[in-house]
């Protein structure tokens, strides 16, 4: 018997085998999530139009994404522990946990899940964010969008109250005021995991020895509280487990984001983006199923590339960017469509190599040291791997998309501009965006400036 | 070759017919609520004045805010481009553009080759466009045009401390009801607006020549007010209203030539 | 109060003392406020402190859009388009600037100004929450502080010095604790903008000097009874109260309330804590202002500030709390939407919310919403 959502979860390359199967699961979910028809007719149209359906690692990656959304919004209901963690920090020690984990256990970013899924997929995130503006994340204040989207859907009962939920205060502010506001409501336990950012502008990469025995520490602490909490404990093999497990995803996804530079560009970068993406959801099904997507998805652009194959003309102008955004991929559309290449990420450009002659003493201290390299942790560091990224060959401009209401990035509005142009002497777009709420920053807001990015651009090469 | 220029903004549209390298004709009009209306009703002005028929133009390129509603167009080019395509003409000499429209405002760095190299823009607060002017035209009762001659006359400026334009409106009506000057009042409300073009300039920043374009620039105060905040020079091209326009009719020209 | 007077005078001609010190030698070491730069240290040096905390000005907001968007703290915007002028006095006559990062407004206060300017800028971080580790690095802030103060002066702190600058300062903060407290009294015998005004004029003024002053006011107020008839009684809270912006805490007195205990983050001495004189100076000064010292909205959770503000609230007796916070402050924004249900259940006063962007045009509905509040708690 046909259901409403059997051509949508067909787009994303869910076999009507498998769609039998879960159907209880799904329906549960969907029910939980609010989803009627409409949205399933309206999903369908929107995942038709806004990806490459042609590519079965795109309706894979899609599918990666609605299993996580199933394990999510079901964890209570099936059993689970649940741990929600913030936001790009504390991926990589949320990771080692589950692969600590001999529980039943569901361990992931549900704002990011929920941006991808409800977001990108079913374009239904509003109500989440107008959720969160009635409980104490209200507008007008330039608060972080991907909080009210957790915060939000706490509020609407999509997700589960979760039985911990770790703050990322080593980038942030708000990340842990926002846990602690949920604290307040909901009453689960929070960890903070703290950092400073007190780094000195010139610094990077180099650091005070303090810092990294600090952030060492704190994620530590983490570990350890999570043991006294569920039981969990973190052992150094938990940390090879978890390197093991994501290994393959991170290896196709450089595969991919080397794919993502040729010329012509052969895929849009909202396929590239939402693979990325799978690895900061939870470390569960996106990252399995999501490995075995992002490969399918490789040899298909291979392909694309090998017959000169792109979604853009030879010779478009290639730009450096932040991230693509979650939400709304007609963002990213409007920008390609401007004739702006988006070939590379700075999120995906791999940091600097660990210097060898660093002391690790502990666990906690092995992923502050990775997070000290990484774009978050000072300023100069943002611009400096902004500078060192654009010297790549062939970046005709950078896009320095930088989220308004995120403080630690929005700070640098003009300064990364201001660097990249003196050091690099690559043009830089300043553009401000929400990744995660589109509401006031839509294409249609964006595109004057992107536009004329792209046409200087174009002239740029033209005359060189 | 003929080519057509459309630049159409949320306050005007305006048309420019260009022949190689003279202006036949153009026309200015207000765009109201029926942006194609006003593309066509300017366009066809435009096309009277230069005595040629709207098949007779070889490309068109249309910009501004309504630059996708031209459906005659053969290309769309943002006003950022064209206005510093438009100004470079004009004045060879030009490196930096002031562009206050209706309800936006730009300064663009150009090239010597008449590139644009930088640009910033101003879209999401009236508080530095001509919807500022407008507004407080209105408290004051004065047509917009009068504003420009009258403030030259202040001899004691007001100093205006509200940044939005909402908050402006009531505090000109409270400093009128307390029997402020006019020309006061204006030159006050002229420097406010300099101030802040200024300053969101500063990131471009401002080197000679610097042309002042788009409708606010046939307002003789506010040129004054922004070259006592940047301390420098400012020159209108004649027709400053027409600049975008231009631009997109010599970037017609461009593309044209190209196919050729 | 005459006190008042001479204190303000002296704030007045602080630039030319500063400029003469200069010329002599001394070393003149500017600080970002929020209580975290032991003072103790600078005095040991022999420098002279500066706090710069100055705002209120919305010119200085909009000036600060050439260097960064609008989406940071109205105050930190302030000190960024201060510096970033070239035009400041005060900016311009600190051999150094020592930022104690507490949370990102502060630390692009920081990087923004090292990229803008020649300042020479030392930032050290403050951790938000109370652990031996976090005690630990905020010690080792201070310590690499005392190093640089030690380059910058080409003299050694021995622990001499910073015992007899702590003696100093402790003693400036036992006279701010005392002249507090006599406003448990009800009606208080001083008024909260004089109060706030001895703390401004603290941050900019000669320390010795400041001490004197504070012992005078201190014995005038002992025995002068207080004039004014009972009011209604407020606690004042927020994230800062910079030298300048007093509309506030004008419109509250200038209808009729009476703020009788304060607590700010930024703006304020903190005072209610005194620097051990025991073992070492360097842990003495950690431990008393990172350890002991009640912490702003920055720490996570907030729930020691706010258990504080409820004994202040309970002690001194207070009819309602008004909050008063700068714009896109998140630690203070967050916190000021739950802390209202606590006030109700523990002590059953209300309180009122007020946002600022040092914008003029704020001024109407800032008076009709504080009016209004004073006049539903006396009714």
């Amino acid at each position: 018997m046909a259901e409403y959502y059997d051509k949508l979860l067909g787009l994303c390359s869910f076999s009507t085998k498998e769609i039998d199967s879960l159907k209880p699961r799904l329906e549960k979910a969907f029910e939980k999530l609010g989803l009627n028809r409409q949205d399933f007719s309206r999903a369908e149209e929107r995942v038709a139009t806004q990806h490459d359906l042609e590519l079965v690692g795109v309706r894979k990656i899609l599918r990666a994404w609605l299993l996580d959304l199933l394990d999510l919004v079901l964890s209570r209901e099936e059993g689970k522990k649940v741990v929600y963690y913030g936001y790009p920090s504390i991926q990589g020690p949320g990771m080692t946990i589950k692969a600590a984990s001999n529980i039943n256990l569901y361990i992931g970013c549900p704002d990011v899940v929920l941006c991808h899924t409800l977001g990108q997929i079913f374009d239904k995130i509003t109500p989440l964010l107008e959720a969160a503006e009635k409980s104490g994340l209200p507008p007008g204040h330039g608060l972080c969008s991907l909080q009210q989207v957790r915060n939000g859907a706490l509020a609407l009962g999509i997700i589960p109250v979760p039985d911990l939920v770790t703050g990322s205060s080593y980038f942030c502010d708000m990340g842990s005021k926002a846990d602690e506001l949920l604290h307040e409501i909901y009453g689960h336990p929070a960890i903070y995991v703290d950092g400073i950012m007190d780094s000195a502008w010139g610094e990077y990469p180099q650091w005070l020895p303090e810092r990294l025995k600090f952030l060492g520490a704190q994620i530590d602490k983490l570990y350890a509280t999570v043991n006294d909490v569920l039981g969990i404990k973190v052992t150094q093999q938990s940390s090879e487990k978890a390197m093991q497990i994501s290994r393959r995803f991170f290896k196709a996804l450089g595969r991919l984001t080397k794919l993502m530079m040729a010329d012509p560009m052969p895929v849009s970068g909202v396929e590239s983006g939402m693979a990325l993406n799978l690895a900061a959801a939870s470390t569960g099904v996106s990252m399995t199923d999501g490995a075995e997507a992002i490969e399918t998805l490789c040899d298909e652009v291979q392909a694309r590339v090998d017959k000169s194959q792109g979604i853009l003309e030879k010779g478009a102008p290639r730009v450096l960017n932040f991230i693509q955004p979650f939400s709304d991929p007609s963002i990213t559309h409007m920008m390609e469509k401007a004739g702006l290449a988006l070939s590379s990420s700075l999120v995906t450009v791999p940091p600097p190599k660990r210097d060898p002659s660093i002391q690790i003493n502990t666990l906690g201290e092995d992923r502050a040291e990775a997070a000290l390299r990484d774009v978050y942790h000072s300023g100069y560091g943002l611009a400096k791997r902004f500078e060192d990224a654009a010297r790549l060959v062939n970046i005709d401009g950078v896009l320095w998309g930088y989220l308004f209401n995120c403080r630690p990035l929005a700070q640098y509005s003009h300064l990364v501009k201001q660097w990249v142009e003196k050091n690099a002497g690559i043009p830089t777009l300043s553009l401000e965006m929400d990744i995660y709420d589109s509401r006031s920053y839509g294409p249609e807001a964006l595109k004057t400036r992107v536009e004329a990015f792209a046409e200087m651009l174009r002239a740029r090469k033209a005359a060189m | 070759m003929i080519l057509g220029g459309v630049d159409v903004g949320a306050a005007t549209t305006k048309t420019v017919i260009l022949q190689d390298d003279k202006i036949l004709g153009f026309a200015v009009i207000n765009t109201g609520s029926d942006v194609i209306k006003a593309t066509n009703k300017a366009t066809h002005q435009a096309l009277d004045g230069a005595g040629v028929k709207l098949e007779e133009l070889d490309y068109v390129v249309s910009t501004g805010y309504g630059r996708e509603s031209v459906t005659f167009r053969n290309k769309t080019v943002t006003e950022i481009i064209c206005h510093a395509a438009g100004v470079s003409w004009m004045m060879s000499g030009a490196r930096t553009v002031i562009d206050i429209g209706g309800q936006d405002s730009k300064v663009i760095g150009i090239d010597e080759d008449g590139r644009v190299n930088n640009f910033i823009m101003n879209d999401k607060c009236a508080a530095g466009t001509g919807r500022f002017l407008e507004v407080m035209a209105r408290v004051l009762e004065i047509d917009l045009d009068e504003m420009g001659p009258l403030s030259l006359q202040a001899k004691k400026p007001c100093s205006v401390s509200s940044t939005c334009t909402v908050f402006a409106e009531s505090e000109m009506i409270s400093l009128r009801a307390k029997g402020e000057k006019r020309e006061d009042l204006i030159s006050g409300i002229h420097k406010a607006m300099a101030h802040r073009v200024a300053i969101m300039g500063q990131s471009v920043g401002f080197k000679k020549q610097i042309a002042l374009t788009g409708g606010v620039a046939h307002n003789i105060g506010i040129k004054k007010a922004l070259e006592e905040e940047i301390k420098m020079e400012i020159i209108t091209p004649d027709q400053p209203q027409i600049m975008g326009a231009l631009g997109a009719a010599l970037l017609a020209r461009t593309e044209a030539q190209r196919k050729a | 109060m005459k006190e008042m007077d001479r204190l303000a005078a002296h704030v007045k001609s602080r630039i030319g003392d500063l400029i003469k010190l200069k010329k002599q030698g001394v070393k003149v070491v500017g600080y970002s406020p929020g209580g975290y730069l032991p003072e103790e240290i600078i005095l040991a040096a022999g420098a002279v402190p500066v706090c710069l905390a100055r705002g209120g000005d919305h010119t200085l907001v909009e000036q600060a859009s050439a260097y960064v968007c609008r989406w940071l703290d109205t105050f930190c915007r302030t000190q960024i388009a201060y510096g970033a002028s070239g035009e400041d006095p005060y900016y311009n006559i600190i051999n150094l600037l020592a930022v104690p990062v507490t949370d990102n407004h502060v630390r692009a206060v920081s990087d923004i100004l090292f990229y803008h300017t020649n300042i020479d800028i030392f930032p050290f971080g403050v951790p938000h929450m109370k652990e031996k580790a976090t005690y630990e690095y905020y010690l080792h802030g201070i310590i690499r502080f005392k190093e640089k103060m030690e380059s910058l002066c080409g003299s050694s702190i021995t622990e001499e010095k910073l015992k007899q600058a702590i003696e100093l300062c402790n003693r400036e903060r036992e006279l701010f604790r005392k002249i507090s407290l006599l406003r448990l009294s009800d009606p208080s015998p001083l008024k909260s903008s004089d109060f706030v005004a001895l703390h401004h004029g603290s941050l900019l003024a000669d320390k010795g000097f400041m001490v004197d002053l504070l012992e005078e006011v201190y014995q005038n107020l002992q025995k002068n009874a207080p004039s004014q008839d009972s009011k209604t009684r407020l606690l004042f809270t927020g994230s800062t109260l910079a030298i300048g912006d007093s509309r506030v805490l004008n419109l509250i007195e200038g209808y009729g309330g009476e703020v009788v205990v304060e607590e700010f983050a930024e703006g304020l001495r903190p005072y209610w804590e005194q620097v051990s004189l025991d073992g070492d100076p360097m842990e003495a000064l950690a431990d008393a202002y990172f350890n002991r010292r009640v912490p702003p909205a920055w720490f996570r959770p907030g729930k020691e500030r706010l258990d504080f503000i409820i004994k202040l609230a309970r002690d001194f007796k207070v009819d309602a709390v008004v909050w008063y916070h700068l714009m896109y402050r998140e630690s203070y924004k967050t916190e000021s939407y739950y802390f209202p249900k606590r006030l109700k259940e523990e002590l059953g006063i209300p309180m009122i919310l007020i946002e600022s962007d040092y914008d003029a045009s704020e001024i109407g509905q800032m008076s009709t919403r504080i009016e209004t509040f004073i006049y539903t708690l006396r009714s």
